[in-house]
This record gives structure tokens, C-alpha cells and sequence, in this order.
């Protein structure tokens, strides 16, 4: 059946070879009269503010253009190019300039765009709670310079300019000192190369360059620093094509996106951490020739597989690399000193460009705390982080200034308790200069004029310090005295400054620094502790973090990739701890431990945990949560995400602990009460592995094929009931094919499950959020999803992720079966959803094998006016009771190709991105042309690793899976699993 | 076949033909009984729970109901096939038997026919308000239209559905009232108000009885007979279509044609026995649907409940003989997985129960008849449940897989389609003759008159 639609609905002045007729004169004189008219509504862009990266991209009334800038999700501030449409922007993209990213974004920096439109933030300073303004804080605060003893607390400062204006403000102070903090502490590792190399500062891991790692409790492809950046580069080692895969050992408590990657995980309790890097060491030192001993215990658990791993690493040092996280000293300078016998340092740890976006210094925050608790300190100018609730070291103490000024873009804990609440603009809006590793500066420009009335921590210092300047001038001068004479740009400042802008990224060249390595001296301790209790971990999530982003709906409702849960924290145990205490999901436990408050949390089974171990998620729990009490569709039987009062999850910061001065995440023991109560956690998974239920499976059909697995050299594993794909067609083909033939290829072996793509849909696609108890009804509505399945157990697990999408089949079963045509094909091979059309019957969606289509059950609230700014104008806001689905980002594809159309060009390979695939920070996903032979998409179809999912149907989709290669370790069950015949 | 009218009468009382006109046209003419107006109490506030429901349902979205990203289809399609299937007893006892000249169905096809109608209204209910945009429901049909034109697409089973169920009440509606016609005038001569007179009288279409009347009477009613029997055949074909031309396993099998007509004739006769068993009751008409008529229905029940379960374990082989792996966990999912306690219901009912009616003391124990014929209901009613949602809750990507549970707004709608069911049926007890009064006549014990009235 052929249907008369054209492919895209374009239509562009001079296509038509048609003399226009009376008719058309007069169509085309009504749109230019009412485009006119249109064009002047809009708000026009700021010059002085707005500078497009891409000049050639004019600034023109409903035309996209980008603006580079540099994210504000975390300290890790990637180049970020700033989507805007008639002055405001609607999507935030990766700077494929910035060399760490190089184009990748994750889930927390694609939410940005949401926080900026809150229409919750303060309009102005407030001065205990009430309005005020800016001429009165200033006259208020800045003789406070010189009262006596000023302290600046911050978040890890990666601003240059920033940092130059707090020390030029503090030199002015009679007593002054900045303190800077992070949310979770890296404080041991810094102070460990402080000790072994003699400066404090963590060189940047090098995983593209790692032909071994082996990881202790760090999780650097998830929630470490600059996820993007290491996602990045361990992809680049784990393409079969590319070279031989990287071999990755991760050893951990608790279950991360690290470990789910890893291709040998074993549980580690965090106080067995430090008791087997020794045994590493030792046994690394034994391989080097030399007598190292730093007291491993003699039962040390995985000995052969540590063992195994020693050998592994010696054999590949050079390219081998040791990753310990946590804030134990102890462990930091074993693994520096792992490190250093596997030649890491200058190899795969880089001294040239250090990270920098983690600073903090835990003892000058118990000086500070021991400052306030003395009553001396008379202004403490908070910025940058939120001390009262995330930590509970100085939280207590910050009323205790005699003055407590808080800089923030939002309310939080901190500014609840502030004398003066001075608003800063959002990363968007503002100005800045970012350098979060040595040598990579991103500007930060402003994509919008302020929305509200914010000041940055650095100009408003600067006023302090009596400069009157515009922020932008701060930073342009310090760009013209402190960057531009380092960089070798043989151009004029001005003009350089224009590249730059555009750019958005300053690299500067390396300096070449390596640094004498001191062996230290450590003896490890056996670890104390009572059996009887169970050990604590506190972790973060993708996408809330340590609670910064807990104001974000979309992030809230953005299910944690390893639990699949949503809106909460939890208490996870393992299936085997679960079942000892006669636990089950959902149950709420009391965790009591000595000297915090007890915590109330339902229990999550989490397979893969230690079984000693109960982990709970920091960053919920934050005051103002209940600014969603309005979320959720009203009806007889809908319950509200959240209660006015309330809080989302429950704040696990009390519970950090610190031992020996350094703050711990990982110490605290507690005992597991279970209350009786129990809630329904909303998790959009509720079956987790590709195995059938045993008393259910098919002989000979026991598990599922839609993940397949390939050998380390990209070899398919023919395993389970994999069909091979369905016979010729009966009928010839008949379908015109003229133009393009869109589609996608997933690599699973890079994808992590960061979730940076859902996000990315959910901004690009006007995706709504549809609150907590619809969640658990199973009624997301992600256009994208990232399935995780568990495979093997305890010792031998492994998460295996599939994004999961519309996959556009060209023999749609969807389009067969809707009665009124509202889904039909495109002859360029996309599943087009017509809502105007759709009467709602969701027959389609019962028919999709890959259960990807989401249904508008409610009339989803889009009550804030604020957050309607971030809507993407080019896609539809869909109306209650109409299906809708992944478009393959049509939108995108409309625009490339009228922008090629319009030059006269053909649309080149790569051109079009879709959302999900510009976010992936692992470059997993391929989207393109199949019609073009030489195309990214062509080839990766040719890949031996290709498959499809349900290729077996006939329904011949568009998006194909690269199998996940790995070193599947020879003991693992799975992997013999893998191995077997293939079973027909 | 006329055997067995030889040995007991189809009637019994020895009814002349007054007696007949008498007993049927009674209960119009004289004030309804309490038992009466208890029914259409508990009908009306049964209809008025539906309404309320599926009012709000519209107003407020399909969200109110239990369905989620997996289950698109729960209460609402299992409803209406379930209705469909009720109606089609109607038209095989009043089309099919007619042609086969099988005097037993003269008593009970008047009613079997208005339960046909009354059933394909309450299940055309269901499409229609299983829509995300019921207001636009009329798009489903291929009409000229400015917008495009658009038009349908022939494709969709659905389509045919809207096809399928439209014919299908056309023609049973038509077939009823033609065959209304005589009787309705047999009113009208009794009539004594004036109104009523009138009503009647526009009614029966001047029907004056004459040998010229009788005879394009007997022409018309042969040719609807003919037209409605394929329909018997075709309505639930096409409507297992909806599920026979998706790929989800436990759907897609070429064996639902025959296996949905030959249950919606069994759940059919099952709902006229449980109508008969009361109205005969109520309605004093013990002598007319006698236990020779609930005999033979026993007797159909028990042959197409055997078919039935032949089906049932039909499509267990082929799920096996597929040699696929979707398949077959799709049914051992269904003896075993969570939905395990639907698919015990319908096995019970559908299959083990009937099968008691091969026994004459049961088939001859009204009680225990009235009762399976319920239990039957019942079944057929979870094997659609069965059929539709644990096909869909478990396909094939196990991260999608997804429970179902009804909301309170959803049970409304189903009880809100008996109460109209019900409230439809205790109407045309009340104002049009239950029993088609000329053909009793005609197969009267004491006559021995020519076939047909």
C-alpha cells in the first residue's frame, strides 16, 4: 500500500517549477505579511549577550542557532553548546570542541535547561526571608570586608577569574581564607599525592590509553568526576575494531555503572578495600623485583583473582592503571603507589592536565567548623554548595557566623538560614570562565538576558572590592591578562576573544610536567568492626548527584539505571542479606546506628551488592521537593507523588561520617529494624534478566536473545534461541525508495546506561513528566528507555543495557494494524505518529514488540509557566489520549535537510544528530543514512557484531544492536552459556 | 430432526391458540410485578454506575483505567468480545434454526434475537469508549471528507470490526423487528388505549393478516435468515482478527477464527439459558420454554464447550509444534505465571463444567443448569481476560513486562454494561411480546399444522 504523504512536508521558495498562480501569489503574500508580523513578536536576542558559535547560522526569528558555553551541572564544566530559538534557549548540547567531552553530555547537564527556567528561583536578594535588593545588600555587606574575620566557604572553585576576586577580596580582609568543599570528598586521594608526589592534585585518568584498569569502589564512568570524559575515553578502548578491548577488574560493595561494565566484578567490602590494594601492591612489587610490605592480611578475599590481576596489570604496565575511590587515606596511597610500580604516572595518569574539579580540603573545613563553632568568625560568605545539608560536619555551626551571607541561584537548607540570600544566575545565563582541568578552559557565556535578577559570587566581590564592572568585563579581562598570554594564537586579543566565543573551548598548551613519586609508608589495619551490623555505604545517583538536581523533575523521574527506580531512595541489600532478614522490595527498614538520627527507607533488592553492606543514595531528602506536590495527573484513584511538607527520599547526609578528619561515605555501621510498613517503589522494570522464570522457560528456549554477546575479539556468541532473520519476502519489494533511508545502530558494548539520552529526548521532545504514582502504574512516558538485565550472580555479575526505542520497521506491525492511519511509513523509512489524527485505540501500542510506544493516559500538568520556556518549539506538546513514540528526532531531520536543500547540497553523513545519539558520552549510537554506502551507519551495519532484536518477526527494523563484547571471564557461567550451540 | 417433537410436546398445557395470545400479551397489558420493578432497580442503578463511570472516564482520560505501556487492552476489548460473543446465540437460534426448521427455538428465539441486539449495543460500547478520543470515533468510518481526503486504513482488523459490528446490528435489528411485525399487530387488536393503539398500530406497518401479507412475511424472513447466517460465521471472525493479525505471541494464531465463533456460540447459548431459566420464572412461561427447550440448549453447551476445549488444547499443540520460544512461554505463562488464577477460572468453567450436562439428571436439575450456565458466562468472560492480557503483560522483551490491575472506573464500565444489558432486556419484556406468539401457534401439541406459522 503506498500512501500519498510526502516525506517531510517541506516546501521552499524556488522548488516549485510551477509559474505561482493567483492562488499561491496570494498564500505566499498572506504567510509573508503574517511571518512578518511574527518575526516582530519575537524578543530579539541581545547583541552584547548572544554570540552564536556558529556565525554562519543567522540569529533570524524561528531559526536554531548555538551558543557555546560551559555547563553548570557539576564541577566538571564540559563545553556546552546552548540550542536557541528567538532568544532563549531549549536545548543543551555537548561542544564537540571541548577535547574531554568531544560532544557528550550526561543526564545531569541535560537537565540544565529545565533548572534554568524555574520559576521558583528568588527574583532578587533576600534579606533574612524578605525581599530586597541589590543596592542594599551591597551597601549592607561590603563594609562587612573589613569587621574582622571573613570566611568564604565554596563548592570546588573552577573559575579562574572567580578565584582571583576571592583573593583579591580576601587580601583586603583583616582575617580572611577561602574554604573550599565538596559535596563528597576527595580529600584523601588529593592528600595522597600531596604525599607521594609532593602536590596536592589528582592527575587525570587516562582509560582511552588503559590497556588494564583495575577499580576499587570508584565508579569514574558514572557518578565520578567528569563522567563524560572517562565514558569517553573507556569507549575508545572498548570497540573490538578498534584495537584490542581494554580489561577491566572492578572490585566493589555496591552495584555501579562501572561494575556493570567491568568484565571481571568481584565484592569488596570498603574496610577490605584497603587490605587488597596492599596485597596488590605487594604482589606488583614482588613482580618489579622489590620487597614491599604494607601489611596485606593473610585471608585476603579474591587472593587467586587478585592474584590473576597482578599479573595482568604487570604484563600491561605502562598501559595499566589502579582507580581506588572513597576518602580513605590509606587505599589512596597504596593505589598511588600501585600506580607508580605499573609506570601509570605519565602513561595513563596525567600530570599535565590535572583535574581541578575537585579540590576541597577536608581539615580547613574542621578548622572552619571548629572556627564557627568558636564564635569568631564574623562573615562566612557561602557559595557554590549547600553546607547545611549535605554537610553535616559544618551544618550545625553556619548560624554561628555573626553575619551568614549565601550566594545561591536557588532556595535551599543553607539559604533558609542565611542572613542575606544573593541569588547567582544559572550556568546559562551567566558569564564565566571555566577550568576544571589544567590547560581546558570552556567559556561561559549567556544564552539568554538574566531571567532573574542573580550576580555571580565574582562580580559580586568585585563590587565589594569597589570595581564597578560588568561581569562580562571581569571575565574578559582576566581572559586578556591571565589565558591569552599563555595561549601561542599570533592573533590580536579582540580577535582571539571572538574565535574563543565561538569556540567556546580554550585549550592551552601542555607544560610537560612529571613529578618524582616517594613510596609511602602504610600499614594497613585490620579492619574493626562488629559483625552483627551491617556496613553503610552512601552513594550518589546519575543524574540527582549529591542532591544539587533534586529540584529537577526530570531527573527525579529519570529511573536510576541499575535499580530502574524512580522518585526515591532506598535502602538496597542483597538478594541473599534480603532474604536472611526475610525482606522484600518494597518493606520499610529502620536504620539505627550510633549517634545519627535513624533512617526509615524501603528496602531495595539489589543483586550484586555485598552481602554486608546496606547502601542508601545520598542527594534526596531535600527541603523544597514538595514544590512538586502539583505534579502528578489528578484523579479518583491517583496518589501525589509528594505531600506539601514532605520530602522526596530521605536525606542520608547525616550519615556521612568522619574518621581521622576525613569525611567518609563508607565507615558508619548500623542494624536493620523493619517497621511492618511497606510502600511500592516506582520502578519502571519488573523483570530484570534475560533468563525466563525457571518454572516458565521453554526447553531449549530459556533465554531471551535480545542481548547478545560477543567475544573480546567482536565475535558473535550464538547462544539461546536466536533465529536467524525471516525468509525472502513473498512479494517483491515495491516500495519507491528515492531518497534517504534513515537509521540507527546501538553499540552495546559502549553503552554504560548513563541515561544521558533519555534525558536528552525528554528536553529535545517535550516528553512529559508524569509524577511518581504514574510511574508505578508502568505510564512513563521516555521516548528512549535503557532496558538493564542482570546476568550471572553474586561474583560473576554483569549488567547488560539496550536502549530501547521505536525502531522504525519497515514491515511496522503498528502501521498494519491502526484503523484510521494516524501511524504510517515515510519512504525514508521513518514510523511517523500523526497525533492530529490518532483517535487513541493503542492497538498499535499492544502490537509493538518492542513495547516502545507511550499513550497520553492524562492530560499531563504543564502548570509553570517558567518551565513551558524550556518546550522545544519544533515538536508538538501532545494532547490527552493520543499515542506517541520516538520520530528518529524527525524535527532534526527536517531542518538538515531544508538547510541543504537550501544550499544546494546534499545532506552529509553526520549532519544530522538525533538528541540521544549527540548526548551519548560513549559515541554508542550511529544514526544516518543507509541509502549513502560510505556512511557511519552503512558500515557500522556491516559490522560482525550487528544484529537486530525480533529480526526473526520479519518486521525488518531500523535499529540495529552492536553485540556487547567483552573478556567474558572463562568461569563465569554465562559465558560457557554463551558458548553453547546454537539451540533451534 | 422433528424426531423429537414427536415424543414430547414443544409446549405444554395443553394451550390453545388463545391460551398462547393470553399468556404472551398478559404481562404488557397489566401492571409490571414487583419482581419487575426490583430487576430494573438493580439494573437501573447497575446502568447508572456505568454511566457515572465511563463519564468520568471520558472527561478525565483513559488514565483511569488500569491498562499501562504494556496492558494497552484490558477490561474495555475483553468486554466487548465478550458481548459480541453473547450475541451470537441470538442469531443462530433465530437464522440458522430457521433454516434448519427446528421448531424447538419458536419460544425462545423472540428473546434469544432481543438479546442479540441488546448485547451488540453493550459491546459496541466498548471500542468507542476504549478511545483515548472517543469524539472523534466517527472517523473511523470511511466517509468523504475535507481533509484530504483521509481515509481509513483497510488494513486494520479494527476497521473490519467497525464493519463487522455495524452489519451485524443492522441486520440482526431488521430481522427482529420484521419478525416482530404480526405479533406487534396481535397487540394492537388487543389494544384498548388509545395511545397504545396508536403506537402498536404505526408499529406493525398495517399488518392485516392476509394470505398475501403472511406470504411476503414468510419471503422476507427466509432472506434475512440468509443474510444473517454468514454473519454468525463472520462477526467473530473478524473480530479475533484484532488479535489473529498482531504479532504478540498468544495472538497471532491461525486458529482464532473458528475458535472465537464456536465460544461466542457457546457463551451465547450459555446467556440465553440463564435468561430463559429466569424469564420463564418470572414470567410464567414454564409451559412455553420448557424443559424440553433448556434440554437442547444443555445439549448445544455441551458440544461447544467440547469444542472449545479442543481449541483451548489446540492452540497448547501448536504453541508446542511452533517451535517457537515466544510461544510457548506465552502458554506456560499462562497455566503458571501471574495470571495463573484467570486461566484456572476459564479452564474450570469452560471445559470441566459443561462437560456435566452429557448426565440427563443435571441437565434435568434447573438449579445446577441455571448454575453452570452462569459458571459459563464467567469463563468466557476470563477466557477473553486470559486471551488479551497475559498475551500482552508477558511478550517479548522481558523489561517491558508489566502486570494489570483494574481500577474501580473500569469494573464501573463492565457493571455499568450489564446494568444497560439488563435494563434493555426488562424493557422489551415489558412492551413487546417475549415470546413470538404466531409461531408458537404453529407448533402447538394439538394442531400437527403445516411447518413455519
Amino acid at each position: 500500500m503506498k500512501y500519498p504523504l510526502q516525506d517531510d512536508g517541506l516546501w521552499l521558495p524556488g522548488e516549485d517549477d510551477v509559474e505561482p498562480s493567483r492562488r499561491t501569489f496570494l498564500k505566499l503574500a498572506g504567510f509573508g505579511v503574517a511571518s512578518a508580523g511574527l518575526a516582530g513578536c519575537s524578543r530579539a536576542p541581545s547583541e552584547e549577550a548572544l554570540v552564536p558559535a556558529y556565525p554562519e547560522v543567522l540569529t533570524t526569528a524561528g531559526l536554531p542557532y548555538s551558543v557555546a558555553t560551559a555547563c553548570g551541572g557539576c564541577s566538571a564544566a564540559c563545553g556546552i553548546l546552548a540550542r536557541c530559538r528567538d532568544g532563549r534557549p531549549i536545548k543543551v548540547e555537548g561542544n564537540p570542541e571541548d577535547p574531554r567531552t568531544e560532544g557528550g553530555l550526561c543526564a545531569t547537564g541535560q537537565g540544565q535547561i529545565l533548572e534554568l527556567y524555574d520559576g521558583l528561583r528568588p527574583r532578587g536578594p533576600q534579606e533574612k526571608g524578605k525581599p530586597s535588593s541589590w543596592i542594599k545588600a551591597n551597601e549592607a555587606l561590603a563594609p562587612l570586608r573589613s569587621t574582622g574575620r571573613v570566611r568564604i566557604l565554596t563548592g570546588t572553585i573552577t573559575s579562574p577569574s572567580t578565584r582571583s576576586w576571592i583573593e583579591r577580596y580576601l587580601s583586603g580582609c583583616k582575617d580572611g581564607a577561602h574554604v573550599e568543599i565538596d559535596a563528597i570528598s576527595s580529600s584523601a586521594a588529593l592528600d595522597a599525592h600531596a604525599r607521594t608526589h609532593g602536590e596536592r592534585a589528582l592527575p587525570t585518568p587516562r582509560l582511552d590509553r588503559a590497556r588494564v584498569v583495575a577499580c576499587f569502589g570508584a565508579d569514574p564512568l558514572g557518578t565520578g568526576l567528569n563522567p563524560v570524559e572517562h565514558t569517553r575515553a573507556w569507549s575508545k578502548a572498548r570497540r573490538p575494531e578498534s584495537g584490542p578491548l581494554s580489561q577491566w577488574w572492578q572490585f566493589e560493595a555496591t552495584q555501579s555503572l562501572t561494575g556493570g561494565a567491568a568484565d571481571r566484578r568481584l565484592r569488596l567490602a570498603p574496610w577490605e578495600y584497603a587490605g587488597a590494594l596492599a596485597y596488590l601492591v605487594e604482589a606488583l612489587a614482588t613482580r618489579a623485583g622489590r620487597s614491599v610490605a604494607h601489611g596485606a592480611p593473610e585471608d585476603v578475599p579474591h587472593a587467586e583473582a587478585l592474584e590473576e590481576l597482578a599479573e595482568a596489570l604487570w604484563s600491561a604496565r605502562g598501559e595499566a592503571l589502579v582507580l581506588v575511590g572513597g576518602n580513605d587515606l590509606t587505599s589512596q596511597l597504596l593505589a598511588n603507589h600501585a600506580n607508580d610500580l605499573l609506570d601509570a604516572y605519565g602513561n595513563t595518569l596525567d600530570w599535565n592536565r590535572s583535574c581541578l574539579a575537585r579540590r576541597g580540603d577536608d581539615s580547613a573545613a574542621a578548622e572552619l567548623a571548629e572556627e564557627l563553632a568558636a564564635g569568631s568568625v564574623d562573615l562566612l560568605i557561602v557559595e557554590g554548595c549547600n553546607p547545611a545539608y549535605e554537610r553535616p560536619d559544618l551544618a550545625p555551626h553556619l548560624r554561628e557566623a555573626r553575619t551568614l551571607v549565601v550566594c545561591s541561584m536557588g532556595r535551599n537548607e543553607t539559604t533558609a538560614l542565611a542572613d542575606w540570600h544573593l541569588p547567582t544566575p544559572h550556568a546559562l545565563e551567566a558569564w564565566g570562565d571555566e577550568e576544571a582541568e589544567t590547560g581546558i578552559l570552556t567559556l561561559r557565556q549567556p544564552t539568554l538576558p538574566l531571567l532573574f535578577d542573580g550576580r555571580t559570587l565574582r562580580s559580586i566581590l568585585a563590587g565589594w572590592c569597589g570595581v564597578e564592572q560588568e561581569d562580562r568585563e571581569l571575565v574578559e579581562e582576566h581572559l586578556r591578562s591571565q589565558v591569552y598570554p599563555r595561549t601561542d594564537a599570533g592573533i590580536p586579543f579582540d580577535k582571539w576573544l571572538a574565535d574563543v566565543r565561538q569556540l567556546g573551548v580554550v585549550v592551552l598548551p601542555a607544560e610537560g610536567r612529571s613529578l618524582s613519586f616517594e613510596a609511602p609508608t602504610v600499614q594497613v589495619a585490620p579492619p574493626e568492626r562488629d559483625p552483627s551490623l551491617l556496613g553503610v555505604v552512601l552513594y550518589e545517583k546519575v543524574g540527582l548527584r549529591s542532591g544539587a538536581h533534586a529540584h529537577n523533575p526530570w531527573l527525579q523521574e529519570l529511573p536510576d539505571p541499575i535499580s530502574r527506580i524512580t522518585w526515591d531512595n532506598y535502602a538496597c541489600l542483597s538478594p541473599e542479606r534480603a532474604a536472611k532478614l526475610g525482606l522484600a522490595e518494597g518493606e520499610i527498614v529502620r536504620l539505627e546506628a550510633e549517634g545519627v538520627k535513624p533512617l526509615e527507607l524501603p528496602v531495595h533488592v539489589q543483586p550484586g551488592q555485598h552481602d554486608d553492606i546496606v547502601a542508601v543514595a545520598l542527594g534526596y531528602g531535600r527541603a523544597g521537593t514538595d514544590r512538586f506536590a502539583g505534579l502528578d495527573p489528578e484523579w479518583i484513584e491517583g496518589r501525589a507523588t509528594i505531600h506539601a511538607g514532605e520530602t522526596i527520599g530521605v536525606a542520608a547526609s547525616p550519615w556521612l561520617a568522619w574518621v581521622g578528619g576525613r569525611q567518609r561515605t563508607d565507615t558508619r555501621e548500623a542494624r536493620l529494624v523493619p517497621t511492618g510498613a511497606s510502600v511500592q517503589l516506582a520502578d519502571i522494570q519488573d523483570y530484570n534478566r534475560l533468563e525466563l522464570p525457571a518454572a516458565l522457560a521453554p526447553k531449549g528456549a530459556e533465554v531471551r536473545d535480545n542481548i547478545r554477546l560477543a567475544d573480546a575479539d567482536g565475535h558473535l556468541f550464538e547462544h539461546g534461541e536466536h533465529h536467524p532473520a525471516a525468509p525472502a519476502e513473498l512479494w517483491p519489494e515495491d516500495h519507491p525508495r528515492p531518497g534517504h533511508r534513515w537509521a540507527m545502530a546501538i553499540d552495546l558494548s559502549a553503552c554504560t546506561g548513563c541515561s544521558a539520552c533519555v534525558v536528552s529526548c525528554q528536553a529535545e521532545n517535550n516528553v512529559p513528566v508524569v509524577g511518581r504514582d504514574e510511574v508505578r502504574r508502568h505510564r512513563e512516558m521516555h521516548w528512549i528507555r535503557v532496558d538493564r538485565y542482570y546476568r550471572g550472580e553474586d561474583d560473576d555479575m554483569a549488567l547488560s543495557y539496550q536502549p530501547m526505542m521505536c525502531h522504525h520497521c519497515d514491515n511496522a506491525p503498528c502501521e498494519a494494524v491502526c484503523p484510521v492511519l494516524a501511524t504510517v511509513h515515510s519512504s525514508e523509512g521513518l514510523n511517523q505518529q500523526v497525533y492530529n489524527r490518532c483517535v487513541g485505540t493503542r492497538y498499535c501500542a499492544n502490537t509493538c514488540p518492542y513495547k516502545v510506544r507511550r499513550f497520553n493516559w492524562f492530560e499531563y500538568r504543564r502548570d509553570d509557566a517558567t518551565a513551558n520556556h524550556a518546550l522545544n518549539p519544533d515538536v508538538v506538546v501532545r494532547d490527552r489520549g493520543v499515542m506517541e513514540k520516538c520520530s528518529f528526532c524527525a524535527q532534526r531531520i527536517a531542518q538538515a535537510k531544508a538547510a541543504a536543500r537550501r544550499e544546494g547540497r546534499p545532506i552529509q553523513d553526520g549532519e544530522i544528530r538525533t538528541a540521544c545519539q549527540q548526548s551519548c558520552p560513549a559515541e554508542a549510537i550511529v544514526f544516518g543514512d543507509l541509502a549513502d554506502p560510505d556512511s557511519a551507519i552503512t558500515r557500522a551495519m556491516e559490522n560482525g557484531r550487528t544484529y537486530k532484536v525480533l529480526e526473526e518477526l520479519n518486521i525488518k527494523p531500523s535499529v540495529a544492536y552492536l553485540a556487547e563484547a567483552r573478556h567474558h571471564h572463562p568461569a563465569s557461567p554465562l559465558s560457557e552459556k554463551a558458548e553453547a550451540p546454537d539451540v533451534h | 430432526m422433528s424426531t423429537d417433537s414427536a415424543a414430547v410436546p414443544l409446549i405444554t398445557g395443553g394451550k390453545t391458540p388463545a391460551d398462547v395470545t393470553r399468556d404472551v400479551c398478559t404481562p404488557l397489558e397489566r401492571r409490571p410485578t414487583a419482581l419487575w420493578w426490583l430487576g430494573m432497580l438493580i439494573a437501573v442503578t447497575a446502568l447508572g454506575i456505568g454511566v457515572a463511570s465511563i463519564s468520568y472516564q471520558i472527561m478525565v482520560g483513559i488514565g483511569t483505567w488500569g491498562l499501562n505501556r504494556t496492558v494497552g487492552w484490558g477490561f474495555d476489548i475483553t468486554n466487548f468480545v465478550f458481548w459480541v460473543g453473547i450475541g451470537h446465540a441470538g442469531t443462530l437460534i433465530s437464522a440458522v434454526l430457521l433454516l434448519f426448521r427446528q421448531k424447538w427455538r419458536t419460544s425462545i428465539n423472540r428473546s434469544a434475537e432481543a438479546m442479540t441486539i441488546f448485547a451488540v449495543i453493550c459491546a459496541a460500547l466498548f471500542p468507542l469508549i476504549h478511545m483515548g478520543r472517543p469524539w472523534l470515533a466517527y472517523w473511523v468510518f470511511p466517509y468523504p471528507n475535507p481533509r484530504g481526503p483521509l481515509w481509513v486504513n483497510f488494513r486494520s482488523a479494527l476497521l473490519w470490526d467497525v464493519f463487522a459490528i455495524s452489519t451485524y446490528f443492522t441486520i440482526s435489528l431488521v430481522f427482529w423487528y420484521v419478525g416482530l411485525i404480526p405479533d406487534l399487530a396481535t397487540v394492537r387488536d388487543r389494544a384498548t388505549g388509545r395511545w397504545r393503539k396508536r403506537i402498536f398500530g404505526t408499529l406493525s406497518l398495517g399488518w392485516s393478516g392476509t394470505a398475501r401479507n403472511w406470504s411476503r412475511y414468510e419471503t422476507a424472513c427466509v432472506l434475512l435468515a440468509a443474510l444473517a447466517t454468514p454473519l454468525v460465521v463472520s462477526v467473530h471472525s473478524v473480530v479475533s482478527s484484532d488479535f489473529a493479525t498482531a504479532v504478540i505471541p498468544g495472538w497471532h494464531a491461525t486458529l482464532f477464527p473458528p475458535y472465537f465463533v464456536i465460544g461466542a456460540i457457546f457463551s451465547g447459548f450459555a446467556m440465553v439459558l440463564t435468561l430463559m431459566l429466569v424469564a420463564r420464572k418470572v414470567m410464567n412461561f414454564e409451559d412455553y420454554i420448557t424443559r424440553k427447550h433448556i434440554e437442547a440448549i444443555c445439549k448445544v453447551l455441551v458440544f461447544t464447550g467440547t469444542i472449545v476445549g479442543l481449541a483451548y488444547a489446540t492452540e497448547f499443540f501448536m504453541s508446542w509444534y511452533s517451535g517457537s520460544g515466544y510461544e510457548r512461554f506465552v502458554f506456560l505463562n499462562r497455566v503458571a505465571g501471574p495470571f495463573s488464577a484467570a486461566f484456572g477460572v476459564m479452564v474450570l468453567c469452560n471445559v470441566i463444567t459443561p462437560q456435566l450436562l452429557w448426565f440427563r439428571a443435571v441437565r434435568n436439575n434447573l438449579l445446577v443448569v441455571f448454575i453452570i450456565s452462569l459458571m459459563v458466562n464467567l469463563g468466557m468472560w476470563f477466557e477473553r481476560f486470559v486471551i488479551i492480557v497475559t498475551s500482552l503483560s508477558r511478550d517479548f522483551l522481558p523489561s517491558s513486562w508489566s502486570g494489570y490491575v483494574p481500577t474501580w472506573i473500569e469494573v464501573g464500565a463492565l457493571v455499568g454494561s450489564f446494568g444497560l444489558f439488563f435494563t434493555c432486556f426488562l424493557l422489551f419484556c415489558r412492551f413487546v411480546p417475549a415470546i413470538s406468539m404466531f409461531e408458537v401457534k404453529g407448533v402447538l401439541e394439538h394442531k400437527h399444522s403445516e411447518e413455519g406459522a
